[in-house]
């Protein structure tokens, strides 16, 4: 096949829906500017997520990126948690079939 | 017993019986559910709708005699935030943020039970003036003087502690999220329509806004009783202390509110529907505020009491309560 998998990370972020724009906002002077959200419901410290009303519900954002950018994305995360938001930030290796197919390789 | 038959008559009433089916489908952890796009509809259209109503009230009322009112509602935008913060961090011995949190909530309205008591003010025949959707909009900024009140609270402790701030409390910013949030542009503009609004253009589209409203708010308020049960579970994490403040908060408020809206000079419709903002909790626009602004604040304590506890004592309760002291006081003032 023409492309070829690739490493990535898969930053899962789930945060509550009312700081999704705030979540956005932190991640786009990263150079971030692809991300997937879902809104999801659950149950944790902070009660219940019925989903019903914007303000019981999360939402999961899922953001692909290179090691080197996750960095500077979790200082950011870190940052916020730092100071007081409640956020879950997990961390994935993935492997991806890039858009772009890479330039020809020998042979 | 006046008091009992007003209690079985609100009990009664559709909108009423639809919240009780959801509460008993939550409890029994029905697979009824609403889509959340659906429900994002109906708030939609209830707030438009009142708003509506709102303006052409407004376009026919003495302007300059509703001042006393706007005046008794910004006092009671300051007031109970001030009321709440100061009994939570007493009484309760919460923390700064979730004190303030609470008083945000709690200074703000609920349009669930403006609905409802605006349905129960014209079912007993003393119809509250539509002019009350204004005090609505103005009482929903009892959250950004509750976050003040935490800024100020949280500079002096930090201040005290030669500490620094980890997170300011953006008070403009707040402004500009409060004024552009979906109650305000809602009710607001709903209003300006409303008020711009002919007659005979009315007629055209009261068909959808005026009569179709009680229908649409039997629905909205399923889906409430649904979420209610659901969060009311929740109440034994937050405490007896919650739960005896959820009840007894409002009954207080209520009773401010529905007390000096007659010393202002109104009827009883309009005193008792009054008195049902001052004594509702907010459990849509406040939540995400204090998410943005409170992070340390707990949803889990704000939310279930505001949802969980207020909302069903008020629907069930506390406004047949709030319109027989409406009543009893209307009769000896």
């Amino acid at each position: 096949m023409k492309r070829q998998l690739e490493p990535k990370k898969m930053l899962i972020l789930i945060v509550a829906k009312p700081l999704q724009r705030m979540v956005i906002e932190t991640l786009a002077p990263r150079g971030i500017g692809g991300y997937t959200i879902s809104t999801v419901t659950g149950a944790g410290t902070s009660g219940l997520n019925t989903g019903a009303l914007p303000s019981d519900s999360n939402v999961m954002i899922h953001i692909i990126l290179s090691e080197r950018r996750l960095v500077g994305v979790l200082e950011d995360i870190d940052a916020l948690m730092e100071r007081g938001y409640r956020i879950k930030a997990i961390v994935q290796d993935i492997l991806i079939l890039p858009r772009k197919v890479a330039a020809a390789q020998g042979g | 017993m006046p008091g009992f038959d007003l209690l079985i008559a609100n009990l009664i009433q559709p909108i009423i019986l639809a919240f009780i089916l959801g509460a008993i489908a939550g409890f029994l952890r029905s697979e009824l559910e609403l889509p959340a796009a659906v429900i994002s509809l109906l708030a939609i259209y209830l707030l438009f709708s009142i708003g509506l109503e709102g303006g052409r009230e407004l376009a026919q009322a003495d302007l300059g005699g509703l001042m006393p009112l706007i005046g008794l509602t910004l006092f009671m935008v300051v007031a109970i935030p001030l009321l709440v913060y100061s009994v939570t961090r007493l009484l309760g011995r919460f923390d700064i943020s979730n004190a303030a949190a609470l008083a945000a909530h709690y200074g703000s309205v609920s349009t669930a039970t403006f609905f409802s008591s605006l349905t129960l003010a014209t079912a007993m025949g003393t119809p509250a003036g539509g002019y009350m959707v204004a005090m609505v909009a103005l009482m929903e900024f009892a959250v950004i003087f509750s976050l003040l009140i935490a800024r100020v609270a949280m500079a002096r402790e930090l201040a005290a502690n030669n500490q620094a701030s980890r997170n300011q409390i953006r008070i403009g910013e707040l402004l500009l999220d409060t004024l552009r949030g979906r109650g305000i542009i809602l009710l607001g503009g709903g209003m300006m329509i409303g008020f711009l609004t002919s007659d005979s253009q009315w007629q055209q589209i009261k068909p959808f806004y005026d009569d179709l409203f009680r229908g649409m708010l039997m629905l909205f308020l399923l889906e409430m009783g649904m979420t209610a049960a659901r969060h009311i579970r929740a109440f034994r994490e937050v405490g007896w202390f919650m739960l005896g403040f959820g009840t007894l908060m409002p009954v207080l408020n209520g009773i401010i509110g529905v007390t000096l809206a007659q010393l202002i000079g109104m009827d009883v419709g309009g005193s008792f529907v009054f008195g049902a903002l001052c004594a509702s909790a907010s459990f849509i626009d406040a939540p995400a505020a204090c998410r943005a602004s409170l992070p340390e604040a707990n949803p889990g304590i704000y939310l279930t009491s505001a949802l969980g506890i207020t909302l069903p004592f008020n629907l069930l309760l506390g406004l047949p309560l709030y319109y027989s002291y409406a009543l009893w006081l209307h009769q000896i003032v």
